[in-house]
């Protein structure tokens, strides 16, 4: 089986048949759910996209397992440049769904994983990486969607996974067999989750020796028995319930997140990569994290590049293009946007080449750049509003532009430059609307402040890898701190070596 | 005594990195490993970017690669890192 097409996806998805919960009810038909399908849509797009050979070069990738052509989103990076290209093919699916796409989970969680698990090995004897290639290549031969999910709800915060009242707030083994583990417990917010034929389980927080049986990871089928989803709510995501494509923004596409349910879940042996060994967890949690947050540096600039050129034609329509302050905010964006795109890149060409041969991020630089994520998208969505003007907020229904009495009035008074039908200007501000406020500020907003973990989660790990007794002693040599000091000579009579002389001085240099 | 012991050993080779963010101190290490001698080339990068080693944090045929306080991939503490070294060399 080589590369799928986005039909081959659908039909798989469907037939995995899935729990899902929304709103109280379970869903049968989810892939043709109005609320679901556009989610379901921006995954099948990474199908799509790898099929054209115009973006072939970074949707698909030669697995070093097999020599296989693959998707890129099931590939393991194996230099530099497959580090920035997985941030080019990113920034390329934000342009194409302008929404979260989902499918980078998985592919961090696949890269984390291949490096932790070999150090594990090398370390405790155990045979993880053996079975976790086994197990990477077959998401590759079947061009699988992998859901990487590691946040558990964590319960209290000040408590330690095993000092919880309710262990079941991180997943954990509740039994081991001869076959396999058994195991309980929820991941929130898991992106994609819906849309995956496979869940890989990462923990989600360092441990300590008495959290051993938080400290797993495995691997199964989304439609495993005892697992179950709660779909989350979106702003505004009942308005894809109402029968028109105008409302929503975006009728084509969008993002999803889900509470996950393990409810003792069975899982064997061959697909379980960390089981007690709770020295490994803090690695796998800083490498999984550290490789989401380079992805941030790409899904979201391509987000932006919709945001940025939907506000440009919003100034087109409303008449003010060549306003010197448009201009300006509209470069200040730019400016932004790239800045992030910058920050995917660096990190990714300051990589490394880790012991079991795959290539890994700057930490500190991937963490730079979702630091800049908690933020410029935000000031990018305020200029955008700023831009779009209060119509947005304050526009008629797409009901009453249908209406055969008030249709002509709103078409009348909405209208912008001329030349633009009103229909077109107020299908740019609804889809301003829907990045800046609606369904798809999840991903663009909300999730660029708390996905791949808070900003407090980037600034630990900045401070850790800051260097800053380099930085001290840098300042140190120059203004020569520790070394003997030469005091001014005693001033001469009739001068003085006083701020007035000294200006004196400098004047007679002059 | 055979005559080649009469001869100073040949210093060990270090390669070293451009050196634009060292959490070490890559001379006063060279300084302290270069006398043990060796056919083994020491690639020295003063953080865990690895640019003395293009951006591999292990490679037996290169060399003993220290990337920060990492030496051959193994965290090391700064003050431990000669002493490393030289237990590799003499492997």
């Amino acid at each position: 089986m080589g590369l799928k097409t986005p039909e081959q996806f659908l039909q798989e998805l469907t037939d995995l048949h899935l729990n899902i919960y929304l709103m109280g009810q379970k869903v049968d038909d989810y892939v043709n759910h109005p609320i679901i399908r556009p989610s379901i849509n921006s995954m099948a797009m990474t199908y799509e996209l790898a099929l054209q050979p115009e973006y072939a070069d970074l949707m698909t990738a030669t697995s070093h397992i097999t020599g296989r052509t693959i998707n890129r989103f099931t590939h393991i990076h194996q230099s530099r440049e497959d580090l920035a290209k997985k941030v080019k093919m990113q920034r390329l699916l934000g342009q194409k769904t302008g929404s979260c796409f989902q499918r980078c989970v998985g592919m961090d969680a696949i890269n984390a994983l291949y490096s932790v698990t070999y150090e594990t090995d090398k370390a405790r004897g155990t045979d993880y990486h053996e079975r976790f290639k086994k197990y990477l290549v077959y998401l590759q031969d079947n061009d699988l969607v992998a859901d990487g999910a590691m946040t558990d709800p964590k319960g209290d915060r000040s408590l330690a996974p095993h000092e919880q009242a309710d262990p079941d707030v991180f997943v954990h083994v509740v039994e081991k067999r001869a076959d396999g583990i058994v195991v309980r417990g929820a991941k929130a917010h898991q992106t994609g989750a819906c849309n995956s034929h496979e869940v890989i389980v990462m923990p989600t927080v360092a441990m300590r020796p008495e959290d051993a049986d938080f400290a797993v990871s495995f691997s199964c089928p989304a439609n495993a028995e005892g697992i179950y989803y709660i779909y989350g709510r979106q702003s505004c995501d009942t308005r894809k319930l109402e029968d028109n494509t105008l409302d929503v923004g975006n009728a084509r596409f969008g993002g999803q997140e889900a509470l996950m349910v393990f409810d003792d879940v069975f899982v064997p042996w061959e697909n379980v990569y960390l089981c007690g060994e709770t020295e490994f967890s803090g690695a796998l949690v800083e490498r999984f994290a550290g490789f989401h947050r380079q992805s941030y540096g790409g899904c979201k600039v391509g987000v932006g590049d919709v945001l940025i050129g939907a506000s440009a034609l919003a100034a087109d329509y409303n008449g003010v293009p060549k306003a010197s302050h448009i201009k300006d905010k509209l470069i200040e964006m730019t400016h932004l946007n790239e800045t992030l795109f910058s920050c995917g890149l660096a990190c990714s060409y300051e990589g490394v080449e880790m012991p079991a041969g795959n290539y890994q991020i700057d930490m500190l630089l991937a963490n730079v750049c979702k630091q800049n994520v908690t933020r410029f998208p935000y000031e990018i969505a305020r200029l955008a509003e700023d831009i779009a003007g209060g119509l947005m907020v304050t526009m008629p229904a797409a009901q009453d532009l249908a209406d055969e009495k008030i249709g002509p009035i709103v078409e009348k008074y909405l209208a912008g430059q001329c030349d633009v039908p009103t229909i077109d200007r107020m299908r740019v501000l609804r889809l301003i609307e829907n990045l800046t406020l609606g369904t798809a500020a999840v991903g663009y907003r909300t999730e660029s402040m708390h996905g791949a973990g808070s900003p407090q989660a980037q600034r630990i790990m900045i401070a850790r890898q800051s260097n800053m007794e380099h930085k001290k002693a840098l300042a140190k040599e120059l203004a020569g701190v520790g070394k003997p000091w030469d005091p001014p000579k005693a001033a001469a009579p009739g001068g003085g070596a006083g701020p007035d002389d000294g200006e004196k001085a400098k004047g007679d240099a002059e | 005594m055979t005559p080649a012991d009469t001869t100073d050993p040949r210093p060990v080779d270090v390669v070293y990195c451009g050196g634009c963010n060292p959490e070490i101190d890559r001379g006063a290490i060279a300084r302290e490993i270069e006398p043990a001698g060796g056919d083994k080339t020491v690639l020295l990068s003063g953080c865990a970017r690895a640019c003395a080693s293009d951006h591999q944090l292990v490679d037996e045929t290169a060399g003993i690669i220290v990337a920060g306080r990492l030496v051959d991939g193994v965290p090391t503490a700064p003050a431990d890192i000669p002493a490393a070294i030289a237990r590799r060399l003499e492997e």
